[in-house]
């Protein structure tokens, strides 16, 4: 395609300004003289001097014939302006020319602000502190000023700052999210199209554990990516090294299921979750049981305040409970049948995912509490029951699983539901699934139906469906450092390690 | 067989009679007058915490019926069976109801109340990570 003469211009305006930006001098000239166009008129050289001189009135003068983004905001710019200059006035001792530049500024429009600016410059004189003045957030440079006003001048006559860098980092962008396999971005240039291969996945089964005697329920990774945990129905957990490949601890205590398990935030401990209504403590360094937490009803799930001094537990009593490390419980919520829960990165909220039965209603939904307040800040209803929860490392999405077969990404920061994976099978049984990838590009989940599926995350297209187990897939963690592993769990007593690369030693 | 989901009824409720699982509300009895295979059972509206078995062909002193056993979802014991479908229109009320045998289900008296959590010494923490 041929660029029209307009958008030729537009290319030549965008190359001066990258020439002038990166300091190409002679380059510069030469386009210049060549096209005809300058990267910058006569009239923004004369603002951008006034302004950065302190010549207030010659800056003025300038902004005033400059043609705007939006006409009806020429007087809010024009009163960042005189902000400015009653600031300069203010720091440099003239209080009283300060407060009258602000008095004569012809507007009613900024009053509230006015008198703030007025109160503030008062203070700060009474006594004798101009830090007073940046602090209350007027700490503005000449620089940042001119970077302010360059926002509201017609970009026609002044390019918003880096244009050229803005639009090759939006092709950038694009061309990296249009690639479903996009894993790991490697060698990008803008030479050529980006391609990101199937081979970025991680589709083959690198190695099959068989130490468990029944179902697993459960994995998790250590946040070093080193060690998997897992959770089964054989009432153990083991733990795994899956750099080695091979078991280093079975955790013995428990005498029921152990239903979920989770790493302590420095990979330290371990927490276990039990059907025999409690939750054990463990020393991940010696496989040792360190205490346990003993609880009305068996415990569903668990997650780890950030400190790792505490701890939170769900039931399916209904009861939410926060717990220290030594065994103080430091509050209890009462909610419905939880399943599982997730706390934000930030250990600010906690997401419990729940469901109760009444004698003549049903009551799902996703509840979110703030674990300073405890006060319960919202609640989701939905029309299905959700099995679990995994949030994003963000902490702004959230993966569900909901009866019958669809796993749902939410937006947290809008608490909506932006897209949908489908192709797997849920429905009696609790299945997990997560994020994964290096950005967690992609969605990954267990199935009823023996396989696990991986979904691009941002268009929901499968990109692939892995047969191994031979009964339903529980759970699915991604290691979290090494973006081409992850893990799945099964009816079938196993726990699988997936990686994008074939395991040599079972050639 | 996967990890269930059980599901915890807050009023009066009948439970499993090996693990105690609940099963099904008072409330939604319907009636106390059948036979179960192993004795006295009753019908109930709906139940919870079960698993169905597969669908069969039963004939019963009270005509023909599609059923389908339902088990324990927990402990997995045979606990009854759900009425699919009734051969005999006279009996379509069944449909869709669940029998419990009163011999695998009992009637709880009272919410069981939580342990006291006992108190332990502290634990020392050491800070150091993985080598």
């Amino acid at each position: 395609m041929a660029l029209d003469e307009k958008f030729q211009l537009e290319v030549i305006h965008l190359l001066l300004q990258f020439l002038n930006d990166y300091g190409y001098d002679e380059s510069l000239k030469a386009l210049e003289k060549e096209t005809g166009l300058v990267s910058e008129t006569e009239d923004v050289k004369r603002l951008k001097q006034a302004v950065l001189q302190g010549d207030w009135i010659t800056a003025e003068a300038a902004f005033s014939i400059m043609q705007l983004r939006d006409e009806s905001k020429r007087k809010e710019a024009q009163f960042l302006l005189q902000k400015q200059r009653c600031l300069e006035l203010a720091r440099s001792g003239a209080i009283c020319e300060a407060i009258y530049v602000l008095q004569n500024f012809e507007s009613t429009d900024f009053n509230k602000e006015k008198e703030r600016l007025v109160s503030i410059i008062l203070e700060s004189n009474n006594k004798s502190n101009n830090e007073l003045i940046t602090k209350n957030g007027y700490g503005n440079t000449r620089l940042d000023l001119l970077n302010q006003l360059s926002e509201y001048i017609s970009p026609e006559i002044l390019l918003p700052k880096r244009r050229l860098e803005h639009l090759l980092q939006q092709a950038k962008d694009y061309q990296v999210s249009s690639q479903v396999y996009h894993n790991v971005l490697k060698n990008f240039s803008f030479l050529s199209d980006y391609k990101a291969d199937p081979s970025e996945l991680p589709t083959k089964e690198y190695h099959v554990f068989h130490d468990h005697s029944d179902e697993v329920w459960q994995i998790s990774y250590s946040h070093n990516g080193r060690y998997l945990a897992s959770a089964s129905k054989d009432k153990t957990a083991i733990i795994f090294d899956v750099v080695n490949l091979k078991r280093v601890f079975r955790l013995i205590g428990h005498i029921d299921t152990v239903a979920y398990i989770r790493w302590s935030p420095d990979d330290r401990y371990l927490l276990s979750c039990s059907c025999d209504k409690s939750v054990i403590l463990w020393d991940a360094f010696t496989g040792e049981k360190l205490r346990d937490y003993k609880h009305g009803f068996s415990v569903s799930c668990c997650c780890w305040l950030p400190d790792g001094l505490s701890f939170i537990t769900g039931s399916p009593d209904c009861h939410i409970t926060h717990w220290s490390l030594n065994g103080e419980i430091l509050y209890k919520w009462e909610d419905v049948n939880i399943y599982d829960m997730a706390l934000t990165s930030d250990g600010t909220k906690l997401y419990i995912v729940g469901f109760e039965q009444l004698i003549n209603a049903e009551d799902k939904h996703i509840a979110i509490y703030s674990v300073e307040t405890r006060e319960c800040i919202k609640k989701i209803s939905l029309q299905s029951k959700v099995t679990s929860i995994c949030l994003s490392k963000d902490s702004k999405y959230a993966l569900t699983n909901l009866e019958p077969h669809t796993t749902f990404l939410w937006d947290l920061e809008e608490n909506r539901i932006v897209r949908q994976y489908m192709g797997h099978k849920l429905g009696n049984f609790l299945i997990g699934s997560c994020f994964g990838g290096k950005d967690d590009t992609f969605v990954l989940s267990g199935s009823e139906d023996d396989k696990i599926r991986i979904w691009h995350r941002e268009s929901g297209k499968l990109l692939a469906t892995l047969s191994g187990h031979v009964k339903c897939v529980n759970y699915v963690a991604y290691n979290p450092v090494d973006p081409y592993q992850f893990a799945s769990a099964g009816d079938d007593n196993t726990v699988r390690i997936w990686s994008n690369k074939d395991n040599p030693r079972r050639q | 067989m996967g990890r269930y989901y059980p599901v915890h009824l807050k009023s009066r409720c009948y439970v499993c009679a090996k693990c105690k699982t609940h099963l099904a509300f008072k409330g939604h009895l319907l009636s106390h007058d059948y036979r179960g295979k192993n004795g006295p059972a009753c019908l109930f509206k709906r139940v919870e915490n079960v698993i169905e078995m597969e669908p069969k062909t039963e004939q019963m002193s009270t005509g023909r019926f599609i059923v389908r056993h339902i088990h324990c979802c927990r402990c997995h014991t045979y606990i009854g069976w759900k009425y699919v479908s009734s051969y005999e229109p006279s009996q379509k009320f069944k449909d869709g109801h669940y029998i419990l045998e009163m011999q695998d289900a009992v009637l709880q008296r009272d919410d069981p109340e939580p342990d006291d959590c006992f108190i332990h010494p502290p634990i020392t923490f050491l800070s150091s990570s993985f080598s």
